[in-house]
């Protein structure tokens, strides 16, 4: 989904009569990989937004044409995860859950393995609104894919955090090998009204 | 030194065109977002190309529902990333890319989804897309396949968004 209402816009000014310039969509930290570790973690994550957005373009030492990438919030590896997905590879479409009642498996992105075509990866953008909320169970949105003109997939994914704490810190992680340094991961704030 | 998320440039059509091209594309970003609303004017596939490349070095997966069937679609070495399925005439189709790492040295990889109802018919696609080529991205063009022209009031935005 395109961000294109959240441009940058000017608010007030300050006291030397320099505008001050602030925008509803910045960016709060960015990671690359670094071909020893299948893990990117996000932490020390502000609630003072609406949404965060995590943009990914990754690559994978999985030996496999593409590869999955999982989720966990505030360290919580417990069995309180849920996701719906509906996914084509350009013959089927096939729609997928999590197993009931919840599971420690968070499956939410796609990335390019080993095998894929060199120079190739996998994107995705995941969206997840009220992150801070203290009230609400958290839920995720996202749209990934991988091609590399042999083979490919287009996801979409929903999932649910079953917890009401605050998202201060969010891992996206291989369950084997490593994001190449290839990988670009990037995390940002949407602010509300 | 630009700011997370913005506005590159913008193009709304003051008389029927085949093409819609954004050039000398900074590289000061992270990635790219382009956004289109507009018909064609007898329908038409877009086609997305980047740096004038007119070759088969693009491949696309797309999922698609079309009201009454929900399918997949894939194009390999084909000459542009594109829909399978003609914008709308008369009602606007909404197209947004979001373009990944455009100026690295990877291949580059798009998400794209499709918006189309023209009540009665329609379309809704989501897609991901490939241009094989590790060049940075300094033009992006759309077209209609088969030269038919966006009609006037079509729109097109570039956007640029900035990682920390």
């Amino acid at each position: 989904m395109w961000q294109a209402e959240l441009l940058n816009t000017v608010l007030g000014s300050l006291s030397s009569g320099v505008a001050a310039s602030t925008s509803s969509f910045e960016s709060i930290a960015s990671a690359t990989g670094t071909g020893s570790s299948g893990t990117i973690t996000f932490s020390s994550i502000p609630s003072t937004y609406a949404a965060l957005q995590i943009r990914m373009n990754a690559r994978t030492d999985v030996a496999s044409t593409a590869a999955t990438v999982l989720l966990y919030a505030n360290g919580d590896t417990g069995a309180n995860y849920i996701r719906h997905n509906l996914t084509g590879n350009g013959t089927t479409v096939t729609a997928g859950a999590s197993a009931a009642p919840a599971s420690s498996v968070f499956t939410i992105l796609r990335a390019t393995g080993s095998t894929a075509p060199a120079n190739t990866t996998g994107t995705g953008i995941l969206d997840i609104h009220d992150y801070a909320s203290t009230t609400k169970n958290k839920v995720f949105r996202c749209i990934t894919g991988t091609e590399d003109n042999t083979v490919g997939q287009i996801i979409l994914y929903s999932g649910a955090w079953l917890s009401t704490s605050a998202i201060n810190s969010i891992s996206l992680y291989l369950s084997s090998g490593n994001f190449t340094t290839q990988s670009t991961f990037a995390l940002y704030g949407i602010k509300g009204a | 030194m630009p700011a997370t998320y913005e506005k590159i440039a913008t193009t709304t059509l003051g008389s029927a065109s085949a093409t819609i091209t954004f050039s000398s594309i900074s590289s000061a970003y992270t990635d790219l977002v382009l956004v289109f609303v507009g018909s064609g004017a007898s329908g038409g596939q877009y086609r997305l190309r980047f740096n004038g490349d007119t070759a088969t070095n693009y491949s696309s997966t797309i999922i698609s529902g079309d009201g009454t069937t929900a399918g997949s679609t894939r194009y390999t070495s084909v000459d542009g990333i594109k829909s399978g399925y003609n914008i709308g005439t008369t009602n606007r189709t909404f197209i947004s890319c979001d373009i990944f790492s455009y100026a690295g040295s990877t291949n580059k990889t798009a998400l794209l989804t499709y918006s189309n109802d023209q009540n009665g018919s329609g379309e809704t696609q989501r897609t991901v897309g490939l241009w094989r080529n590790t060049a940075a991205i300094t033009s992006v063009g759309l077209d209609l396949i088969g030269g038919i022209n966006f009609t006037t009031g079509t729109t097109a935005t570039l956007y640029g968004i900035l990682k920390a």
